[in-house]
């Protein structure tokens, strides 16, 4: 196969976006495991990473549009993938610096929105589909979410209340474990197939492979390594968010939110309403607040991670569309995004090493934001 | 716009029911185990919550494995 400079920096970018994607949504799957203790930190993300990658195998639907619809396929051209591909990683970055859970689903959306949108006009973008396929479902994921968890949380509280303690927690603990995993795997299934469209497309649009392809057997191994790779790192600046900074959680919590989490990511995807895994969670760790006791919900900090995900869209739109604007002129521009990516990356890194979240401290209180300096 | 109200109105519906059905279980069934424990603590007989602990685990189990097959093969 003879790749072009472009194809070959787009599978790269590709990769990249699978890993933030990775250690961005570890998060979904562990974040309350490890706030309840059920599983210690790194053991929980390294089975969440080896079920990120089982789910790249098994899975057999694979991704058969970049987008969905929600711009003209037939515009879409390696360059406009690549604008759109860096705007949803900045913008996973930056919401990582903040330990704020966002989704990537939507910050690819929106980069590739940003990227066509310059690259062809307003008319590639089918603002209908939009509404349709990411404002309403990101409407309505988290409060499906959190109207079955909070009525789980009360059932599980109300139909244990007899029991011990110990047994009580150590019952729900297991059944925590189970659901969690299923949130693993089925986070494989899509977002390292999404991946693996991208790269297939690519390749397809570029004539290295014949139209109607399955995904090579390198591209499903390197994108369920990337997504894996960035789940074992583990974003654990977003899972203080989720674990302890939304609300206290208790195991019989934990099982509800994630028990709500998977039966309404199963469901959705069943039968085509394909919802965020990170708005589901975030739904179902609320309604885990709610339905133990009303006033338990730290707002402030669902207030923000809201606002990160009305932002989301627009600004992976707007770095997407930079992106795309100058990598279309040329080599020289696509190296020159390619590098100030980097550096972008670079810069977040460094940034976040000010006030690093590990393992170690993962589970510490938290009501700030995750950038805010950590006590040491 | 072609917003697809019946499906999230499905959605809305199969995810309550499932996700409070699963927790109901393994709530009952960690209740039923406490009773067995308690049971046996006071030398009664364990077979009315050995029973009814196995159901409902065992129903738990079958709904995951249910997910685990929408996951493996939808």
């Amino acid at each position: 196969m003879d790749f072009s400079l472009i194809v070959v920096v787009v599978i790269a970018t590709a990769l990249a976006f699978d890993f933030t994607n990775g250690f961005h949504d570890t998060a979904n799957a562990m974040a309350t495991s490890i706030a309840t203790g059920a599983l210690p930190p790194r053991v929980a993300v390294g089975i969440s990473a080896v079920l990120n990658l089982a789910g790249a195998f098994i899975s057999i639907e694979v991704a058969k549009t970049i987008s969905n619809g929600i711009v003209d396929e037939k515009l879409i051209t390696p360059t406009v993938i690549f604008g759109g591909l860096v705007g949803a990683i900045v913008w996973n970055l930056a919401t990582w610096l903040f330990g704020l859970p966002s989704s990537s689903s939507h910050a690819l959306f929106g980069g590739l929105i940003g990227a066509s949108w310059v690259a062809s006009g307003v008319d590639a973008v089918h603002f209908p589909v939009v509404l349709a396929k990411i404002i309403v479902p990101a409407l309505a994921a988290p409060l499906v979410a959190c109207l079955a968890s909070t009525l789980a949380t009360y059932l599980a509280y109300k139909i244990t209340r007899q029991s011990r303690d110990t047994t009580r927690a150590k019952g729900f603990r297991v059944g925590q474990i189970v659901t969690a995993s299923l949130v693993s795997l089925a986070h494989g299934t899509n977002d390292a197939q999404k991946t693996m469209g991208v790269i297939t497309l690519t390749l397809i649009t570029a004539g290295s492979l014949p139209t109607g392809s399955v995904p090579p057997v390198w591209v499903i191994v390197c994108a369920g390594t990337a997504i894996a790779l960035g789940t074992y790192l583990g974003g654990w600046r977003i899972i203080r968010t989720m674990g302890k900074g939304i609300t206290d959680i208790e195991t019989p919590q934990g099982f509800a939110a994630e028990a709500s989490a998977t039966a309404v990511i199963l469901t959705s995807s069943h039968v085509g309403f394909a919802l965020s895994t990170t708005h589901v969670v975030s739904g179902g760790i609320v309604g885990a607040g709610l339905g133990k006791r009303l006033a338990e919900v730290r707002w402030g900090t669902a207030g923000r991670i809201v606002i990160a995900w009305v932002l989301t869209l627009p600004a992976a739109a707007l770095v997407g569309a930079l992106s795309g604007r100058v990598a279309d002129m040329g080599t020289v521009g696509t190296v020159a995004v390619a590098l100030v990516g980097v550096a972008i990356g670079a810069g977040v890194y460094l940034l976040a090493r000010r006030s690093p979240v590990s393992a170690g401290n993962v589970n510490e209180e938290t009501d700030a934001p995750a950038a805010q300096p950590a006590a040491a | 716009m072609n917003i697809d109200w019946s499906a999230l109105g499905l959605v809305v519906l199969i995810s309550v029911v499932a996700g409070c059905g699963l927790v109901s279980l393994v709530g009952l069934g960690i209740a039923a185990l406490d009773q067995r424990v308690t049971a046996q603590e006071s030398g009664r007989a364990t077979t009315t919550p050995t029973v009814v602990m196995g159901l409902c685990f065992l129903a738990a189990a079958a709904l995951i494995g249910y997910g685990l097959y929408l996951v493996a093969f939808s």
